[in-house]
């Protein structure tokens, strides 16, 4: 992702008056349909798709894999962001629903790459579970939790790749391997807890969280080195990744 | 002396990434349909990326 728009002060300022959507590209068939209809027509879903859209998903600007073959640096994407907005008169309104990622599994990897912890909602029914999202979901927008957690749901099926589990419905807050396959649950509360425990814990995750980060390059070769490898819901077919995934299978074989 | 390098290498590697998650960050919601949901209560209009959370099949980095 381009940490050099995406991590700006001005362009994280500006977020806020957008609903900001990262769709995880080959992990579900029907979110592929979207992207393509905003790539470029005919042509192989690729990595990475940007687009601004408004409130009822019309483009407003698309066409690009990131910000940057669209703006010259942060401070022009936040000056249009800020335009666009301005122009919808979205300073109003906060999400209110728990942003979950797809599944347990999927999530521990998000975690991984954004170099956050993981937040599981874990009920036994989903009635249960809906409960205990809709105690979360105020604190996931919240001004000192915003953006800091990763988040998902499921039940003890879901939790096959995470370690130190003691509670069979709750909140665990799981800190991710470096390859976001397996996590070490580093705190968990009982469904019983109340809102104030809930905030506290989570404000301690984030405040203690210190991830290994690896620069790219290193962070793969590790991975090939360890043999892991990750299995997309839906065939990659971007060219440039499928060309170096044939040359690292040659270099690693 | 090596195990040594090793754990500096490590503590540095931490120390430099301590309170990461502390920064502030886009909020993203990670799916199309709870997105268009919020959007649509909201008339906020839609940042929209996307990013495979694998390179060359290896899992854990954008």
């Amino acid at each position: 992702m381009d940490g050099r728009f995406l991590s700006k002060p001005d362009v994280i300022a500006a977020s806020r008056s957008f609903i900001c959507v990262r769709m995880m590209t080959y992990e579900s068939a029907s979110e592929a349909e979207i992207l393509k209809s905003l790539w470029r027509r005919d042509a192989p879903l690729e990595n990475t798709v940007f687009a601004i859209l408004d409130s009822n998903g019309r483009a407003i600007l698309r066409g690009g894999r990131s910000p940057s073959m669209l703006f010259r640096d942060s401070s022009e994407l936040a000056r249009t962001m800020n335009e666009i907005s301005a122009y919808y008169h979205a300073d109003k309104g906060t999400p209110e629903s728990l942003p979950l990622v797809a599944s347990v599994k999927l999530a521990v990897d998000v975690a991984a790459c954004d170099h956050l912890p993981l937040a599981v909602v874990l009920g036994r029914t989903p009635e249960e579970r809906q409960k205990l999202i809709s105690a979360l979901a105020p604190l996931a927008w919240s001004n000192e939790l915003i953006g800091k957690l990763i988040y998902a749901s499921g039940d003890g099926h879901d939790l096959k790749q995470i370690k130190g589990v003691q509670i069979s419905s709750g909140y665990l807050f799981i800190a991710p391997n470096l390859f976001g396959t397996e996590g070490n649950t580093i705190a968990q509360l009982s469904s019983s807890a109340s809102r104030s425990e809930l905030e506290r814990s989570a404000r301690q995750v984030v405040q203690s969280y210190r991830p290994l980060i690896l620069n790219h390059h290193d962070h793969v070769r590790a991975g090939h080195e360890e043999g892991i490898e990750w299995q997309t819901a839906i065939p990659v077919t971007d060219p440039h990744s499928l060309e170096a995934m044939a040359r690292d299978r040659l270099r690693h074989r | 002396m090596i195990s040594r390098i090793l754990m500096l290498l490590i503590f540095l590697a931490l120390s430099a990434n301590s309170a990461f998650a502390e920064s502030e960050g886009i909020a993203w919601i990670p799916t199309w349909q709870q997105a268009f949901a919020e959007a649509s209560k909201t008339h906020k209009p839609i940042f929209l990326l996307s990013a495979a959370p694998q390179c060359a099949g290896i899992p854990g980095i954008w």
